[in-house]
């Protein structure tokens, strides 16, 4: 290591320590001054380099470059590349030998500058936050495009695609081989990668996304604070195992973020590893957060919910997506599904839960929010019912407990004609309120919005509601929120939804009445 | 009737040997002083603070007396924002480079939390969206890099400058 590190000295009137403490109070998202204080002097070097590689990656995200008004954008995105390959490339550096000889196996070609040969600082061992599918993004711009010219006689459709899949993953591999040996602290780690070929001949590089098996795991990964993983079946075995006995005892997470994909007519979490994210849970000590994603109806990750009981006095918010509700009363038998006879029992204990959210899940049962003076409807600022089997009569009893719901989101279907009755249960301290329902005519929509008390700043009607919008409607609205409403969202432009018989002219006039009409608002597609 | 039941000052003695007296509430705002309070219990002894001058001391004052009320910070807090900062506390603040330096060293020595996030969040602000050469003008540090260092720890972060 050159000298750098030992001869830091301070050079201001204030000691390092406070120059530390000042720069905590320079936001991570602030690349340019985070940059600009590197390049102060050395003291400040020495502060601002573990902030700044704390989590490099997270930089160097399509859409995370401020915006240039005079860059086009495929020029902006060939800055990006060479941005994630500058940064490889200081990794590379710090690779040890023998990853350095893989690489070089699979015919990864890698100068080594001399001028790289011994980097300033050790920088993986800065890394705090572990993601690797944007890991594997900057990878692929560190192959692109020379490490892949000499492969251009290949035509063989495929086989070049395949070939640069297997070598980035290597690359991948390698870089988070180094990030587990090197950095003592990884504080959140994120496990996603989705297999692009749909034929199974394609073979990625043994242990390509276990990360969890890298010499160091049990050192780095023991305080993990945030996990969020995309799994396949064959993925959840191993890394569920692992990670319960890393975060074993006493663990720290506070954000737990599942969610299983695979094929619809198969299992897509075993039994086992379903008993190890369950001892994941129970082993944790105070979770805040938790989103399931099953991605379908009928999978083990439903019968997880019922582990949560043991975080009532922690947990914040929840999140469950595409969950069946009462499959955990079948399937297989273990010691955690018995604790209630419904798995969301639980939510009616939470003390502190401010956030709530349900999509497309069935069988939810109104009894477990029907309880008067418990105590998560006192702290309930956002509320979420899309897509689920609860009925808007049943959301509306929920919601006229919550006095301090400060956003609601919710479908009404069929059931439009009840919007102005609904209405009148709305708390007063509501601001944010998105509703959907399969259509809406004009005098409904008046009642509607005369009935709302609260004094609401963003109004969204999404997807199909949109269909029966005509400039009426947005008159309407004009006049009954023109005093509160800053932003209207209507999902006008979706290609589905070119039925509405709205006017350039009407989105002209609410523009001139609301500070920010959105006409685009697309349907959000939960990735996670 | 009779309000909250009278509280003993405590004497403070600044560097110069200049003393101030406070209500034991307002001196309790510094950890270090209240551990001393504790450690120590009744006495009309004058705690000494060697390494914190009059001047500075009475703006410490002043702002313990006005913010006396304020509920403890919690410790974990990782959501640090610049641009949280109360009209009261901006105007506070409105003081030259010297004396800002000296309330950051003062709270940092006697450990009001509060103070030292209100001052480093002014100097942090100071910082935002400047270039290195003028950050070493506005706060007067020199550039002890070598030309090679600074070409090798440019070259390294290459990858995020002009982000």
């Amino acid at each position: 290591m050159p000298t750098i590190t030992k001869k830091l000295s301070n050079s201001s009137n204030l000691p390092i320590e406070c120059w530390q403490e000042i720069l905590k109070h320079v936001p991570v998202e602030d690349v340019k001054t985070l940059w600009s204080c590197l390049m102060v002097n050395r003291s400040m070097c020495k502060i601002v380099t573990p902030i700044l590689w704390s989590n490099p990656f997270h930089h160097l995200q399509k859409g995370s470059r401020r915006k240039q008004p005079s860059r086009r954008k495929k020029d902006e995105e060939i800055k990006l590349k060479v941005d994630q390959k500058n940064l490889i490339n200081v990794y590379i550096s710090c690779m040890e030998k023998t990853s350095i000889k893989i690489l070089h196996d699979h015919e990864i070609r890698i100068k080594r500058k001399s001028h790289l040969a011994l980097t300033t600082f050790d920088y993986p061992s800065f890394l705090r936050e572990l993601r690797y599918d944007i890991i594997c993004e900057s990878s692929s711009s560190w192959l692109w495009p020379e490490q892949l010219l000499q492969l251009e006689g290949m035509t063989e459709l495929g086989i070049l695609e395949r070939i640069r899949e297997y070598r980035k993953l290597l690359l991948t591999r390698e870089l988070c081989k180094m990030f587990i040996k090197k950095s003592p602290l990884i504080t959140t780690l994120t496990l996603s990668y989705y297999v692009p070929f749909s034929d199974k001949s394609f073979k990625p590089p043994e242990d390509y996304f276990l990360i969890n098996k890298f010499p160091g795991a049990n050192i780095s990964l023991k305080n993990l604070k945030r996990f969020k993983c995309s799994l396949l079946i064959d993925q959840w075995k191993e890394i569920s195992k692992d990670l319960t006995r890393i975060c074993g005892k006493n663990g720290g997470l506070e954000s737990l973020e599942l969610k299983c994909i695979g094929e619809p007519s198969v299992e897509w979490v075993d039994d086992k590893s379903f008993i190890n994210v369950c001892e994941l849970i129970k082993q944790q000590k105070s979770l805040q957060h938790v989103k399931l994603n099953c991605c379908g109806k009928y999978c083990n990750m439903a019968k997880v919910v019922s582990t949560l009981s043991t975080h009532t006095d922690h947990i914040k918010s929840l999140e469950f997506i595409h969950l069946k509700f009462n499959s955990h009363s079948h399937g297989i038998s273990t010691t955690f599904t018995n604790c209630s006879d419904s798995p969301l029992h639980f939510i009616s204990e939470c003390k502190g839960l401010n956030s709530l959210i349900f999509k497309d899940c069935d069988e939810l049962d109104y009894k477990v929010f029907a309880a008067k003076n418990v105590p998560w409807f006192d702290h309930l600022t956002k509320l979420v019912f899309e897509d689920t089997s609860i009925s808007p009569f049943d959301i509306s009893r929920i919601i006229s407990s919550c006095h301090k719901l400060h956003e609601l989101s919710c479908d009404l279907g069929e059931d439009f004609g009840y919007l102005p009755e609904f209405a009148l249960n709305l708390p007063l301290s509501l601001k944010h309120l998105s509703i959907d329902a399969i259509e809406i005519d004009v005098e409904i929509l008046q009642s509607f919005l005369e009935n709302i008390k609260a004094s609401l700043e963003s109004l969204k009607f999404p997807a199909w509601i949109c269909r029966s919008f005509t400039d009426q409607h947005l008159y309407i609205i004009c006049d009954e929120l023109k005093n509160s409403l800053k932003r209207l969202d209507l999902d006008l432009m979706a290609p589905e939804n070119q039925q509405h018989g709205v006017s350039l002219e009407a989105i002209q006039y609410a523009r001139r009445k609301i500070t920010s009409v959105n006409i685009e608002c697309y349907f959000s597609y939960d990735s996670w | 009737m009779t309000g909250a039941p009278e509280q003993r000052n405590v004497k403070l003695t600044s560097s110069e040997g200049t003393e101030f007296k406070v209500e034991r509430d307002v001196a309790e705002k510094s950890v270090l002083l209240k551990n001393m309070l504790e450690d120590v219990g009744e006495s009309d002894m004058a705690i000494p603070l060697p390494n914190v001058t009059g001047p500075i001391l009475q703006k410490v004052i002043e702002y313990c007396i006005h913010h006396r009320d304020d509920p403890v910070p919690a410790h974990d807090d990782d959501t640090k924002k610049t641009d949280d900062i109360d009209d009261w506390d901006a105007e506070f603040c409105k003081v030259d480079q010297g004396t800002l330096y000296e309330l950051i060293l003062a709270s940092n020595y006697l450990d009001i939390k509060p103070l030292l996030d209100l001052t480093c969040k002014t100097v942090a602000n100071m910082i935002k969206g400047k270039s290195p050469e003028e950050i070493r003008k506005t706060f007067n540090i020199a550039n002890d890099f070598t030309p090679e260092e600074e070409e090798q720890v440019r070259r390294e972060n290459e990858w995020c400058e002009g982000r």
